[in-house]
């Protein structure tokens, strides 16, 4: 017994994961990406590029899907990775605040990859990068242009001869169609277990009701802004899916994978989420599926456009502040961030990257296509929420109390209450660092160049 | 002896332990008992001195209220539930009231010996609505409307208390099975000649001379209870909105993700003057009762 | 009223009480057993399958998914890199932790009983209560993100509980034995070495099964003190594992990971089994 415990300690020294990043030697840059809905293939397409436009130089990249939460300790100790994408739980102003992200401006004056005539900031779609600015300097860049919405099951519409609704009581009345037609298909379903999907139709709804001022109010935490009725009419709006009976049931324990499975299993017609769905369900996609985006439908009488699509770029990516090699770190980013690379991104991935041109060199898949669409549709009118990106108290509190809310646990009233509530921390707490400033002008899908 | 009085072998031989005990615990803790009056963003060692100002922002902080409750709920139920159980078993399996026991004795240790982690894997799938075992096996039995088990807040917390006692019972109940062992048969027979039946050698016999056990195992189940991390981390991640979060979990979000390393060591500092009260409480009530035999 | 009671427990009988019982037992049985063998079979069925029935048998018993498992989630890395780190500690802690309990039962020095309650007092505080500051301790010595840091770590928590053990075994140990051993010529170390612990076997074995579970499957420790993925114990790995599950939708690789990560210690313990509760009941004589 003692001398089997023996050898296997011996073998375990041995065995033990190596160090994969040890291994390639001393010119190496790495770079900790997130791993979900876009996969990871993007990622080592732009290895392989950076390998090949700097052959003495490796690119050890990878992924997890809490790449922020496994990190986060390296930054703290001071050796973090060269270039860096993380979305869960991470406040990308804190990070600066704290002093974790480099400046990127050089890299915005920097020639572009392939395309030597601009610079890198310029081959970016127009208002896109003022979402990673601060005081005018550039510290975060997008990875994707997301467009979000409804996705619907073209087939299973065309099929029962259902209409695209273009306002909230349409929406209303196709649910009912879609229910009484039976066969146990479900008119909507979500993603029950984070909240934060089914906060897109609330959010647009919110939008549509009071538009852009509610919106910027909502975003800088204006006293108030959060108790206004037009967040509780959206609330009430929500619930009342859940008490119509609209919503499949069990949606509220599904994770986001499993009720995107059930819905591309015909058990429910619509689903909210963005772009990156048909590259996440990829793997299980039945043949001749077809999946159309459309938007959240508004009111003929409400301040924001009827057809208007919530379409953002987030900050993404960063390159830390102690990397070992920073200028590296940017380099990459400029080649990831190349117009070659992002028609690679728009054919594999499907989603957009807001790089200009970059979708006149690739083939379009049709899902992403309906989205571009419902833009140019809705007149370029879009529309994007901040106080995810700038409060992360914030974000998590909405989270929390729409899953409430949508359990039926809490009234719409009360919703509001808790939302102002933690508005209210957040404006009395001296720590929390504030965004007065109003958004950028929103982004336009500008795709050519 | 004269190697016993060997002052100087003596330390010796505890300084290593002693430096490792010192440097990674006693260090820790005097440090944490700094730093909760301070607030620290971790990124350097600059540190603001806040005074009180961490406890009465915890004392004002509704999330801290909440998972105290939870914690207590969580300790508590399974504090109460798990000592019975384990007794029961323990008893019928001495009193060889059951086929098998040795079997049963084997089996129902299993969830001591596999980690938190695996054990909130297992039963996140389990308890799933709709591909769980659970959900399945009700089904199966026609029941319908099943509620969505880590969905629905109430039924979450009643969740983590049925996966605490799972993982927990089996323990104690061998170890209330080796201390039955240990009381000598002749005060069962003598019971029995006084007449006694099975409920009145319990109650007479194993119980009374059990008691010092069951008060430990109490304290014990008290005190790892309020350090429900693991569990409540991976299978609900405290949710859904905050009902099943414990203070160790939320001691870990104002850590290491939001980054308040000050206010997470006030909470924590409060989370041991919680346990450390209840285990000198314990002890307390322990030195009024001692049964010999 | 008393009589009344039990009187009723009585009436029922001896046959309706053992039957009664036996139910209970069976059903509480099935609820202990029966998950993990679900999970067990179910590590043999294609993710496709698991979606389509969850409870039978696998129509093809299949190995992919611990290959998988193995290899690709780099479970295989590890089982290695939690082996390796679990019997370093074990190593550590015994060698330090024995001659400390030693010391304490046999010989006589100043302050003896403030070191040996210090040492128990560790036990009753929470690792929480350290947990920031031991990051940034471990941080400053440069041990933090290596197996080397969480060794040492381990070892230290370990210590209070070895001492309780150790110390009162030690006692039990006649001086007849001490003396003996000097008239053979033993210095201090010869005696603790050659003589005393091999006597306290029993002890160390009890400490080093407790041990060797408990730091197995501890997570928050390695959580904190980790972050290279490569260096990853299994507790952490399989965390990490339900997460990318959440995305890949591959349960049949978490399942064949999670049995992984199960069978060692429940195949020894259905071995050791004897052992394990002889040593069970060594705590609880003197607890």
């Amino acid at each position: 017994m003692v001398a089997l415990l023996a050898g296997l300690y011996v073998l375990s020294f041995f065995f033990r994961g190596q160090d994969e990043k040890q291994l390639l030697g001393d010119r190496v840059v790495e770079g900790v990406f997130f791993q979900g809905g876009y996969g990871m293939q993007w990622v080592w397409d732009s290895a392989a590029e950076f390998e090949k436009a700097h052959p003495d130089i490796s690119a050890y990249v990878w992924g997890n899907p809490r790449s922020w939460d496994q990190t986060r300790p390296r930054f703290l100790a001071g050796n973090p990775p060269d270039v860096f994408w993380g979305i869960h739980n991470i406040n990308f102003w804190v990070n600066l605040q704290d002093g974790l992200v480099a400046p990127l401006d050089s890299l915005m004056q920097t020639p572009a990859y392939g395309q030597p005539d601009k610079t890198f900031g310029e081959t970016f779609f127009p208002g896109v990068l003022e979402q990673g600015q601060l005081d005018g300097r550039q510290y975060f860049l997008p990875i994707v242009y997301n467009i979000s919405g409804i996705w619907y099951n073209k087939g299973m519409f065309d099929e029962h001869g259902w209409q695209v609704p273009a306002t909230w009581d349409e929406f209303l009345a196709l649910c009912e169609l879609i229910k009484q037609t039976g066969n146990g298909i479900a008119p909507l379903t979500h993603q029950g277990k984070y909240p934060t999907y089914f906060g897109g139709i609330y959010l647009a709804l919110v939008y549509k009701l009071g538009g852009k001022e509610l919106l910027n109010a909502m975003d800088t935490l204006q006293p108030g802004a959060w108790s206004r009725p037009e967040l509780i009419e959206a609330a009430r709006l929500s619930q009342q899916l859940y008490e119509r009976d609209y919503i499949l049931s069990g949606t509220s324990s599904f994770s986001h994978t499993e009720a995107q499975m059930i819905w591309l299993q015909g058990k429910a017609a619509m689903i909210p989420c963005g772009t990156w769905l048909e590259s996440e369900m990829i793997n299980a996609l039945p043949d001749g599926f077809e999946m159309r985006i459309m938007p959240v439908p508004g009111f003929a009488d409400g301040k924001g456009g009827l057809g208007a699509m919530e379409a953002s770029s987030d900050p993404a990516f960063w390159v830390p502040t102690d990397a070992a090699h920073p200028d590296w770190g940017m380099e990459y980013l400029r080649i990831m961030l190349s117009r070659k690379l992002a028609a690679g991104f728009v054919e594999n991935v499907g989603s957009v990257q807001p790089i200009l041109g970059s979708t006149d060199d690739a083939e379009v898949r049709p899902a992403t296509r309906s989205a571009l669409d419902a833009v140019e549709a809705a007149g370029g009118e879009t529309f994007n929420f901040r106080f995810s990106s700038w409060y992360l108290e914030l974000t998590n509190e909405f989270e929390n109390a729409l899953g409430a809310l949508l359990n039926r646990d809490i009234t719409p009233e009360r919703f509001v209450e808790r939302m102002e509530a933690m508005a209210e921390r957040l404006r009395r707490d001296p720590d929390t660092l504030r965004f007065d400033s109003e958004p950028e002008q929103a982004v336009t899908a500008k795709a050519s160049s | 002896m004269k190697l016993q009085s060997d002052a100087r072998a003596g330390w010796l031989f505890v300084l290593p332990a002693l430096v490792f005990y010192v440097t990674f615990l006693v260090v820790p803790y005097a440090l944490a008992f700094g730093v909760s009056f301070a607030k620290w963003r971790g990124v350097s060692l600059h540190l603001e001195f806040v005074g009180l100002g961490n406890f009465q922002r915890m004392f004002g902080d509704p999330f801290f209220w909440k998972a105290l409750y939870n914690t207590a709920f969580f300790t508590v139920c399974t504090g109460l539930i798990v000592p019975v159980m384990a007794l029961y078993f323990a008893v019928a399996v001495t009193r060889k009231l059951v086929v098998g026991a040795r079997f049963f004795r084997i089996t129902y240790f299993f969830p001591n010996l596999i980690s938190q982690v695996a054990i909130a894997v297992l039963w996140w799938f389990a308890l799933n609505p709709e591909f769980g075992i659970l959900s399945n096996f009700l089904r199966l039995l026609g029941l319908a409307d099943l509620p969505s088990w880590l969905g629905d807040p109430d039924w979450a917390r009643r969740c983590v208390v049925a996966v605490k006692v799972w993982a927990a019972v089996g323990f104690y109940m061998v170890l209330y099975v080796s201390a039955i062992e240990g009381i000598p048969n002749d005060y069962y027979d003598a019971a029995k000649i006084d007449g006694a039946g099975e409920m009145q050698s319990f109650r007479h016999v194993t119980f009374p001379l059990l008691s010092e056990m069951m008060k430990v195992t109490v304290v014990f189940l008290l005190l790892n209870g309020f350090g429900t991390f693991d569990l409540v981390r991976i299978m609900t991640d405290g949710g859904p909105d905050r009902a099943t979060e414990t203070l160790a979990t939320y001691i870990y979000e104002n850590a290491f993700e939001l980054g308040k390393f000050g206010y997470a060591t006030t909470i924590a500092m409060s989370l041991f003057i919680i346990t450390f009260s209840l285990a000198l409480l314990s002890l307390y009530l322990q030195r009024k009762e001692a049964v010999e035999y | 009223m008393r009589f009344n009671r039990t009187a009723i427990f009585e009436r029922l009988g001896e046959n309706g009480r053992k039957t009664i019982t036996q139910i209970i037992f069976v059903v509480y049985g099935v609820i202990v057993v029966f998950p993990m063998v679900w999970l067990f079979y179910t590590a043999f069925k294609p993710t496709h399958e698991l979606f389509a029935s969850a409870w039978s048998l696998p129509v093809e018993w299949k190995f992919d998914n611990f290959v998988e498992a193995w290899t690709e989630a780099r479970i295989g890395d590890f089982f290695w890199n939690s082996l390796f780190v679990t019997i370093s500690t074990l190593l550590v802690q015994l060698f330090v932790g024995s001659m400390a309990s030693y010391s304490l039962a046999k010989y006589r020095f100043r302050a003896q009983g403030i070191v040996y309650y210090g040492f128990l007092a560790g036990m009753m505080f929470p690792i929480f209560l350290g947990i920031v500051p031991l990051f940034f301790l471990v941080k400053s010595l440069g041990l933090l993100d290596s197996h080397l840091g969480l060794i040492v770590v381990y070892a230290a928590f370990g210590i209070p509980f070895t001492v309780f053990v150790l110390t009162a075994f030690f006692r039990t140990i006649p001086t007849e034995i001490m003396e003996a051993g000097v008239m053979d010529g033993c210095g201090h170390f010869t005696l603790y070495w050659r003589i005393m612990l091999p006597l306290a076997k029993p002890g160390l074995t009890t400490v080093a099964i407790f041990t060797f579970i408990s730091i197995w499957n501890e997570y928050i420790l390695a959580l904190v003190l980790l972050s290279s993925s490569h260096l990853r114990t299994m507790p952490l790995g399989i965390a990490v594992l339900q997460f990318v599950q959440f995305y890949e939708v591959d349960f049949g690789a978490l399942f064949a990971g999670l049995v992984i990560v199960m069978l060692p210690t429940l195949l020894c313990y259905v071995i050791l089994q004897e052992q394990i509760t002889k040593g069970m009941t060594v705590g609880a004589v003197k607890g």
